[in-house]
């Protein structure tokens, strides 16, 4: 009975691990196939603007990294690029069948996903149906792989598991499902990890931990799956952020994505003492691996403005524990002021406006009553969303030629009531202002080209007085008879004024108009213009056309915000809407009504979604036309299309240099790709020159057909212009019956000529001149003119088109 | 006699000089199921074609005539890349089951005329699929390579030529020599075949490029961007010029690559259908499938 008993023991140790654990030891044996989704930076790879993430880079940098981890693992790896480059956007059918002649046993295609720049989740796809894979290991790993995936993170905008069939998320692809998984001859998966379009994913995909994390993930289901035995250590991950300040992008409110991440913070790990510099990409991410389990403290600091915090945290075996810091400001800090602007303080003009920053969050109401002028002078106060800085602006200017100090006494007091130590004092001088100066006139002297719909605009370098600028400027026409104004705005920013006004009724096609400016229009504070003055300028030549409107911008709805674009960036988030208006329209009910404000100096993007896509055709003979209402903000304006499969092709349509309604168009031609095109957002992008704020109108899209194109061909000079639209050299092509003095000109869309690409005699029949528009104007939609005056005439005769500009 | 010369030394030129394709009628073929197939070979000499499911599931003969189906086997895998002896009375194919989420594969030959299935190779980790060389076949399971005679002894030159992909690269047997080539260096090499003569190998060289090197590895021709290349003669090579968005398909058309003039030209254009893996059958038509599982024969005619 001892001996049997022995037998059954030896026997019960030999049959362990196979009968209780059936685990293998590692990876040995098993060949995975690892796909990097697109690639390239280019073709079909998706780019975040507002984040500058490109899709390839991210799903290479988890692609590559997962490799390392399972050949440490002794697993054999085929991988179907290992570089992003253009050649290695491999087909979909290459990359199946190499994952085929590799005879893996496993297929995993690693993506980030994107949507509508609000939802940020992982989701798992297998072939075929919710509820009939094709493969039901793929599917029984798709379900192990997203609890990895969510496991690891915990910025989710949604919380549910998000596993599907192929044919079921795709329902209109029929069962042709995803291309790299129809053919593989394995169990396979494609894994949208997160959303790069939700911006804060979009900023912690560009820190190679986070992606490294992502990796892990996917090693864990494979273990899991595989039965491999879980990572004998574990991770310890999370982000640093300010609790005080919300991002200046989107972020889903209640999430922790609500506070703004903190760059360059130092993470430490104690006891081991490792340690991690945060990057400077707004993600405030840190990460480390492999840490045997037990207790420790993670350390956040190097911040300047806030105390280093420490955090208890448990490592477990085979997990992620998650530990975010809220750091602690440094209340005892004593305020300073640290920059004061302008640093020239002599000959300053009468409304400049100062800034003075803390290093601290000032108690504003301590620091505004601290805050001194001598001799006295009515300014308007106004701080940062921290608080931190303190700008004063003159209500109505400072006083001509006088000297003036500016105190900030020590009764000025941080949020957490610490005093200044000694009292900040600057001085400056004004200059002598003998009068109200006229910024702009806009529509400007001797253009032509007007819109029939004009707001006439004037800009001046102080407020106006609004009674004497009313009386005193009006707009006359060809028989100097005044125009009726309606809708007059009077604003005023920076110390400046403007004064704008639309016409009761349209003006009349190619007519001359003069704009008069009396001597006796003033600012509030009493200073005239001085001496009275006119501009005239001529509108356009041609009617507007029409066409079949495909967007009439009255389901406002299926418009999204700008911030949920996903590449909307440098915005400010409740400032920058997208509305329905009824009162400033083009054609009833409504038209679109953006509103925006950028919150940097240039570079910003507001994009406008229409959910709608409207299918625009496919034929490059047609034009797209849209009424906008310009706001002269100098900004560009660009219409965004999708060729088919949703590639994005970006036209540039014009700067923003008119007010007023205007049909802005640009030809099929100047989109990029073929087939059939869907309209989907229009984009302002701001520039270097253009305003940091405006209120633009939109209001039906059409698509015009050739015959209605408003250039008439002028067949005597038969003038063309190649390519078009142009990049670099393009040609300018016209004939002549006999030599004549030629002016060949670019006007911008509000008729101000910008170059003159050609001026001189040329001599008969057909005259070809090289020319390389791109060089010498912005990006846009320009109108060529064609001036031909035979000799011995006076008179000019002009033939024109227009030309899409590009860079 | 100056005739029988003359007769000759045309075809002797017909030989050397360029082919080209030109799509005569293109007519679709219905499978009495209706279901949705990929196309994975034709059966020489018959109107059969070889078709599988998804991911290669099943293997199935599909009399284009009649438009009936034969299932072979429902086995997974077992559509990918099956053989066909040189009578065509044989298929031998891999198929594959999952143990421990491990893949096993077996190899088998069927029998077209009586259904009969013999098992050539029993269940095991590293099965390579199956190679035939005229009426042999070449299978090769966990390092152990046999050869196996699956019909009538043929005499042609390239009966006793072998070619395979072994960890990634092809490799030629023959006499019970090995041979293993890179052409192009070390990497992935894909859709490898000889050329029906035996003096060429046709591949894709890590989805960069299609080539047609010869027996020693010397890269004869550089084809450009043809998928899934098959020989449709030994002087003509037809594929795919597939496109996508990273997801899915979005298009592909019919290419062939003359190797008389090095030329490659796309001889389809249908933005409605996405063709795709074509297969000679014969020499006047060619097989082909699409993105949505729909089979075709096309009839061409080869200049």
């Amino acid at each position: 009975m001892k001996s049997l008993n022995r037998a059954l023991l030896f026997a019960a140790i030999i049959l362990l691990p196979a009968t209780i654990y059936g685990q293998r030891s590692d990876f040995s044996g098993l060949r995975i196939f690892i796909n990097p989704g697109h690639g390239g930076n280019d073709g079909d790879d998706r780019h975040m603007i507002a984040t500058d993430f490109w899709e390839s880079e991210g799903n290479l940098t988890k692609g590559l990294f997962l490799r390392h981890l399972l050949e440490d693992r002794n697993a054999t790896v085929y991988m179907s690029r290992t570089t992003n480059f253009t050649s290695d956007d491999l087909p979909l059918s290459t990359i199946a069948t190499m994952a085929n002649t590799a005879n893996a046993d496993f297929f995993i295609s690693i993506h980030s996903n994107g949507f509508d720049g609000t939802r940020n989740q992982p989701l798992v796809l297998f072939r075929g149906y919710d509820n009939a894979p094709a493969s039901p290991p793929a599917k029984t790993f798709a379900h192990i792989l997203w609890a990895k995936l969510y496991e690891k993170g915990n910025c989710w905008t949604h919380t549910s598991e998000w596993v599907k069939g192929d044919w079921t998320f795709y329902p209109d692809w029929g069962t042709q499902g995803l291309g790299v998984l129809r053919t593989l001859n394995m169990p396979g998966v494609l894994s949208e990890g997160s959303f790069h379009d939700y911006i804060p994913e979009g900023w912690r995909l560009r820190n190679e931990n986070h992606l490294h994390h992502e990796a892990w993930a996917m090693l864990r289901a494979l273990q899991e799956f595989y039965n491999v035995p879980p990572e004998p250590s574990g991770i310890i991950a999370g982000v640093v952020r300010d609790e005080l300040t919300s991002p200046p992008w989107y972020f889903r409110p209640g999430t922790r994505d609500q506070h703004l991440p903190i760059n360059g913070a130092t993470v430490t790990l104690m006891p081991s003492g490792r340690s991690v510099t945060l990057d400077d990409l707004n993600n405030g991410f840190f990460l480390f691996d492999s840490v045997p389990p037990g207790n420790y403290q993670v350390i956040a600091g190097g911040m300047a403005d806030f105390y280093n915090d420490t955090l208890d945290v448990e490592i477990v075996s085979g997990r992620s524990t998650l530990a975010d810091f809220l750091p602690s400001f440094d209340t005892a800090r004593v305020p300073v002021v640290t920059e004061f602007l302008p640093v020239t303080t002599d000959s300053l003009p009468f409304n400049q406006v100062f800034t003075l920053k803390f290093n601290v969050p000032m108690d504003r109401a301590k620091a505004e009553a601290a805050l001194v002028l001598e001799p006295a002078a009515s300014v308007i106060r106004e701080w940062d969303e921290k608080s931190k800085i303190l700008t004063i602006r003159p209500e109505t200017g400072f006083a001509s030629k006088t000297s003036y100090l500016i105190r900030l006494t020590t009764d000025a007091a941080s949020k957490w009531d610490v005093h200044l130590i000694e009292e900040y004092q600057v001085s400056f001088v004004t200059r002598a202002r003998p009068k109200l100066v006229t910024e702009q006139v806009w529509p400007p002297q001797d253009a032509a080209g007007i819109t029939l719909f004009p707001r006439v605009t004037l800009r001046f370098d102080a407020p106006l007085d609004q009674a004497s600028a009313t009386a005193g400027i009006r707009l006359l026409d060809s028989q100097s008879a005044p125009l009726a104004k309606k809708l007059e705005i009077f604003s005023g920013a920076n110390g400046k004024g403007s004064y704008s006004f639309e016409l009761t009724s349209q003006l009349q096609l190619n007519s001359v108009y003069r704009l008069e400016i009396d001597a006796s229009v003033k600012d509030i504070a009493g200073v005239s213009v001085g001496s009275g003055a006119e501009n005239s300028f001529t509108t356009r030549t041609k009617t507007y056309q029409t066409g079949n409107v495909v967007e009439s911008f009255d389901n406002i709805p299926a418009f999204w915000d700008p911030e949920a674009s996903g590449s909307t960036v440098g915005t400010d988030n409740p400032l920058t809407t997208f509305t329905s208006s009824t009162s400033v329209i083009k054609s009833a009910p409504t038209a679109g009504r953006l509103d925006y404000v950028f919150t940097g100096g240039d570079g910003g993007v507001c994009r406008v979604f229409n959910t709608a896509k409207p299918s625009i055709g496919s034929s490059t003979s047609m034009v797209f036309a849209m009424w906008v209402y310009g706001d002269l903000s100098y900004n560009e304006l660009e219409f965004w299309f999708y060729s088919p499969g949703s590639v994005n092709q970006i036209v540039p349509a014009a700067t923003i240099n008119w007010a007023g309604w205007d049909l802005i168009s640009i030809p099929f031609s100047s989109i990029g790709g073929s087939g059939d095109w869907q309209y989907h957002s229009i984009v302002v992008r701001q520039t270097g020159s253009g305003l940091k704020s405006g209120t633009m109108y939109f209001d039906d899209a059409m698509v015009i057909s050739p015959t209605g194109i408003e250039e008439k061909e002028e067949d005597a000079y038969r003038l063309s212009v190649y390519p078009n639209p142009v990049r670099s050299e393009g040609t300018v092509s016209f004939f002549l019956q006999e030599p004549a003095e030629v002016n060949v000109s670019l006007f911008s869309s509000d008729g101000n000529l910008v170059a003159v690409l050609f001026s001189g005699l040329t001599g008969e029949g057909k005259n070809s001149i090289p020319c390389y528009p791109s060089q010498v104007v912005a990006p846009g939609v320009y109108t060529l003119r064609l001036g031909i005056r035979n000799e011995g005439e006076t008179l000019w005769r002009y033939s024109s088109r227009q030309w899409v500009i590009l860079r | 006699m100056k005739t029988v010369f003359f007769l000759i030394v045309l075809l002797f030129s017909a030989e050397v000089y360029p082919q080209d394709i030109k799509v005569r009628s293109v007519k679709r073929v219905t499978p009495e199921d209706n279901g949705s197939y990929l196309l994975t070979g034709v059966v020489p000499g018959s109107g059969y074609l070889l078709v599988a499911g998804g991911g290669y599931n099943g293997l199935s003969l599909l009399d284009i005539r009649r438009e009936t189906l034969k299932p072979v086997t429902d086995e997974p895998g077992a559509g990918y890349e099956p053989a066909v002896t040189a009578d065509g009375n044989k298929i031998i194919y891999r198929s594959d089951s999952y143990s421990d989420n491990l893949k096993y594969s077996s190899v088998t030959s069927y029998d077209v005329t009586t259904g009969e299935k013999k098992k050539l190779v029993e269940k095991g980790r590293d099965v390579l699929t199956p190679a035939v060389a005229g009426n042999k076949v070449l299978v090769k399971s966990e390092g152990v390579m046999r050869i196996e005679q699956a019909g009538p002894e043929m005499k042609s030159s390239g009966a006793g030529l072998f070619l395979v992909i072994e960890e990634m690269m092809p490799v030629l047997y023959r006499d019970g020599e090995r041979k293993a080539l890179m052409p192009n260096g070390d990497g992935f090499y894909i859709w490898a075949s000889l050329s029906p003569d035996g003096t060429m190998i046709l591949y894709n060289y890590q989805g960069r490029g299609t080539y047609i090197c010869d027996l020693s590895g010397n890269i004869l021709h550089d084809l450009g961007r043809i998928n899934a290349p098959r020989w449709f003669n030994d002087r003509l090579v037809i594929g795919m010029d597939d496109k996508d968005d990273g997801h899915r398909i979005t298009s592909s058309e019919l290419v062939y690559y003359s190797l008389g003039d090095r030329k490659r030209v796309v001889f389809t254009s249908t933005p409605e259908r996405s063709e795709m893996f074509p297969f000679a059958l014969g020499n006047r038509r060619i097989a082909f499938c699409t993105d949505n599982g729909e089979l075709f024969v096309m009839k061409v005619r080869v200049r």
